[in-house]
């Protein structure tokens, strides 16, 4: 397991990049946190003749926030997203999902845009992303374009970047003001850290009387790239979702789904289990959004 | 295609000609000499080849040693004190025999020294907790003296 | 008998005083010697290429590109290896059947050493393994123990004439009549199934000739006493003429790390070059090709019993799935003869014992030498058998639990 040969650049500048990009021809790799990348390399399964070392791109790194979303640069170690205040506070789901990504050790050198680019199809990040409808924005020598993260990813290890577009910055959006919020990300995976078989994303939000107002779903590990379900959510909004009324519209995410079967999980499983943690997750979701709405109560009262 | 880096790897500046897809551990241990750290599963999933990485542990078998170039590293040689005795989170693994086999335990030990580094700020994360032995040992870190409680056996020197 | 005391101060210096262990010491410090840290000087590195195949016909090796790389100093394939050393000894008799460290003429399953290169680095060698090309002729294959056994099935060791490698059937005292004897029977099946062990630390090993002393020097993960004779016997030298180095620290194994063929390899290469050469298996060898598989079997378990609810009898019949390779296995399966009851006290036994090959990756000696799954095979005996009894509901287990005591062997038969 030691990688085919390669040379390296350790651009400084965005531009840096782009220019490398263009002038490779699809034979450049860009190598952010390199997580997944140094070991497919070390299996000879990925082969760069260039790879793009983006670490000490200043540019590219950093978390920025304006009242409706929160940016995230490509660069930003999920550690560091782990530990911010501001995810903690403005994207609540991806803070929950966060402790799912990997172990301490490749948290501390992942990165947001990396696990995204690489386009892994139970990668919680992904999934979060589908969840809150975040949006990526994708550089090259040609210019800037915006892409919503559906048309991002577009199956597994494959997404709409083109070889010589380097992922810039992921922007998710905040959750509506006035609301209590509560998230959940849930996922079976044969132990902790380890890749999910199936997952869920769940954002609820509450209004006063506990009618939820806000909802958030995607579930992965139960088609090529996650899917964010809509259905399930048109069904809900508005609801106090009650468990059998969650139950009955967890049920609408099972026509979106379309589960290969593998050695670890049978199609069958994979979709019965993701309605099935969708609804779980609703549920605790919302238990969680009205023990926050109780406790801002008390704390009112104080 | 090899290219020169300057590193700082426990405290000490190195400089070494490497090729881009030597890997941080196999530099570690092929070049630098510090076969403390191990070689496990290859792919970032074990932990035995973890060393502090601008004072945050990493898997170093997911890094090419020319990344670390301007870094610096921590591997378990450098977890003694600066008189050269045990550190403390050694001292206690030892103490509390938090190892079978001892392949892992230098990633184990890494891993510690980075919750302890963590905590400093906030409190110990559930991962860090997962196993009993270890966990005695951390919590043993911070009880025990600099001085052993047991003895440690004839012949061997607290190198 | 000395009457112990319990009580007074101890003067012992080991028993119920605490210590600490010695080798930790050097695990915590971080200056262990496992085997990826020994250094020879001049050290080669081997890399493989590996069957992609379950079953194929080798029908030919390109070796001249991969020659041709800077560092590459020897390439060696099976027919090579072959003529020049002996079958690894697998310790049953099995006709025809001749296993060596890389395939000879045909592969028996993936993942199998088909070719090896000796590099300047380990690097160098797995640039040149890449450039060798090896044309098959794919040949039908078997997966399945029960199919293997089927005359018809595709022979995965065509020499030996059967994919049966063992078959014994082996009586203790009169099963037939106690069985007959006895209306209370019940009988089931129980599947063990394949388990691979992934140690932390691959197997490896560093081979170095001394042509002086005309000894070949091995250091290796390893423990197993018997380790330098099958190597011995695998080269054709004298045991007296290895010298394995067992001080070398061993990162986790539980059986699973065997590594002859490893080592015949390394220690053939290392004669033959004149210079230490070095096999560790990197992760995808580990846990493909390194032969580290636990057992693969089927029961059928029937026992007899009286009226008191004491066994009289037991019969089993297991058929083991030994893989493409007779490494441990078919001998593990001989290793329940030694201790076919259990703990029990059974008056008589019959354990017919099959060994099939199939085309997967062969067994090494996963805990406890091939006893566990047996072990697992009796004690359901004895829960099915108490809840076919009658005993169920919350007391089951306490019943379950008395009926082992009463059926355990007598303690005065052991002269306790």
């Amino acid at each position: 397991m030691k990688a085919a040969v390669f040379d390296y650049s350790r651009a400084e500048s965005l531009d840096e990049v782009l220019a490398i990009l263009s002038d490779a021809g699809g034979e450049a790799r860009i190598i952010a946190g390199g997580q997944s990348l140094v070991a497919m390399m070390a299996m000879r399964l990925a082969r760069p003749e260039i790879l793009i070392d983006i670490n000490h791109v200043e540019a590219l790194a950093g978390i920025g926030t304006t009242s409706a979303v929160v940016t995230i640069r490509a660069c930003t170690r999920q550690a560091a997203a782990e530990k911010s205040v501001v995810i903690a506070a403005d994207i609540p789901l991806l803070a929950a999902a966060l402790p799912h990504v990997g172990h301490i050790q490749t948290r501390n050198r992942g990165t947001i845009g990396g696990s995204l680019a690489h386009g892994d199809p139970t990668a919680e990040i992904l999934l979060t992303a589908m969840a809150l409808r975040a949006e990526v924005v994708l550089a090259s020598t040609h210019g800037i374009r915006n892409l919503q993260i559906a048309d991002f990813g577009l199956g597994p290890m494959q997404t709409a970047a083109a070889d010589d577009e380097c992922l810039t910055e992921i922007r998710f959006p905040i959750p509506p003001l006035g609301l209590s919020i509560g998230t959940v990300v849930d996922e079976i995976s044969p132990k902790a850290g380890d890749y999910a078989v199936v997952g869920v994303a769940v954002e609820v939000g509450l209004d006063d009387a506990g009618i939820c107002r806000h909802l958030r779903l995607a579930a992965s590990g139960a088609s090529p790239v996650p899917v964010s379900a809509n259905p399930v959510e048109a069904a809900l909004l508005g609801s106090t979702l009650g468990s059998a009324d969650v139950a009955g519209a967890a049920r609408l995410l099972d026509p979106l789904l379309d589960p290969e079967s593998d050695v670890q999980a049978s199609a069958a499983y994979r979709r019965r289990v993701a309605v099935g943690m969708l609804a779980r997750a609703i549920e605790l979701a919302r238990d969680r959004a009205l023990d926050r709405s109780q406790n801002q109560t008390k704390g009112d009262l104080t | 295609m090899s290219r020169k880096i300057s590193l700082t790897v426990n405290g000490a500046a190195l400089e070494a000609v490497v090729e881009p897809r030597l890997t941080l551990v196999d530099f570690l241990r092929d070049q630098a000499g510090l076969t403390g750290t191990h070689v496990g599963c290859e792919h970032g999933v074990c932990g035995a080849c973890s060393v502090l990485f601008d004072g945050a542990p990493i898997r170093s078998c997911l890094m090419f040693a020319v990344q670390a170039d301007g870094h610096a590293m921590t591997t378990v040689e450098g977890l003694r004190d600066e008189d050269g005795s045990l550190g403390v989170l050694q001292d206690s693994f030892w103490e509390t025999h938090a190892l079978q086999c001892g392949y892992c335990t230098p990633g184990m030990l890494i891993a510690a020294e980075g919750c302890c580094r963590a905590i400093q700020i906030r409190p110990m994360r559930r991962s860090a907790r997962r196993s009993p032995v270890i966990s005695a040992a951390v919590p043993a870190m911070f009880r025990l003296s600099k001085r052993s409680v047991s003895p440690r056996p004839a012949g061997v020197s607290n190198r | 008998m000395t009457e112990l005391s319990m009580t007074g101060p101890s003067n012992r210096r080991f028993v119920s005083v605490k210590r600490r262990p010695k080798e930790d010491g050097r695990f915590i410090s971080g200056s262990g010697r496992f085997v990826g840290d020994i250094k020879r000087p001049g050290m080669l590195h081997i890399a493989l290429v590996t069957s992609p195949y379950p079953a194929a016909r080798i029908l030919s090796i390109e070796t001249g590109a991969a020659l041709a790389l800077p560092g590459v100093v020897a390439i060696l394939d099976g027919a090579a290896l072959a003529a020049v050393s002996n079958p690894l000894a697998n310790a049953v008799h099995t006709p025809g059947v001749r296993c060596y460290s890389l395939a000879n003429e045909v592969v028996r399953y993936v993942g199998e050493w088909v070719v090896a290169v000796v590099a300047e680095t380990r690097t160098l060698a797995e640039d040149a393994a890449e450039l060798i090309e090896i044309d098959y002729e794919a040949l039908p294959f078997v997966v399945d123990a029960e199919e293997a056994l089927d005359p018809t099935a595709p022979p995965v060791h065509a020499a030996h004439g059967s994919n049966v490698l063992y078959h014994r059937t082996f009586t203790w005292g009169p099963v037939a009549e106690d069985f007959a004897s006895q209306p209370n029977q019940l009988s089931f099946d129980l599947r063990w199934g394949r388990s691979a062990p992934i140690p932390v630390e691959t197997f490896g090993v560093v081979a170095e000739w001394d042509a002086g002393a005309e000894i070949l020097e091995v250091w290796a993960s390893i423990q197993m006493p018997s380790y330098g004779e099958q190597i011995s016997g695998a080269l054709g030298i004298p045991f007296n003429q290895v010298r394995a180095h067992y001080d070398v620290d061993v990162g986790g194994s539980y059986g699973v790390k065997r590594g002859i063929k490893h080592t015949v390899l390394a220690g053939f290469l290392a004669r033959k070059l004149g210079r230490a050469v070095r096999l560790v298996e990197d992760r995808l060898e580990n846990m493909v090709g390194g032969d580290m598989h636990g057992p693969d079997r089927e029961f059928r378990v029937a026992v007899a019993f009286d009226d008191q609810g004491l066994v009289r009898s037991m019969k089993l019949r297991v058929r083991e799935d030994v893989g493409g390779h007779t490494g441990r296995a078919p001998f593990q399966l001989g290793k329940p003869v030694s201790a076919i009851v259990g703990a029990y006290q059974i008056n008589s036994v019959e354990y017919e014992a099959i060994a099939v090959s199939t085309n997967k990756t062969g067994q090494t000696a996963v805990r406890g030498f091939g006893m566990s799954p047996t072990n697992v095979a009796i004690e359901t005996a004895i829960d099915k058998w108490r809840v076919n009894w009658g005993c169920r509901g919350w007391w089951c287990a306490s019943v379950i639990s008395s009926a082992r005591i009463s059926s355990l062997s007598d303690p005065q038969r052991f002269g306790i």
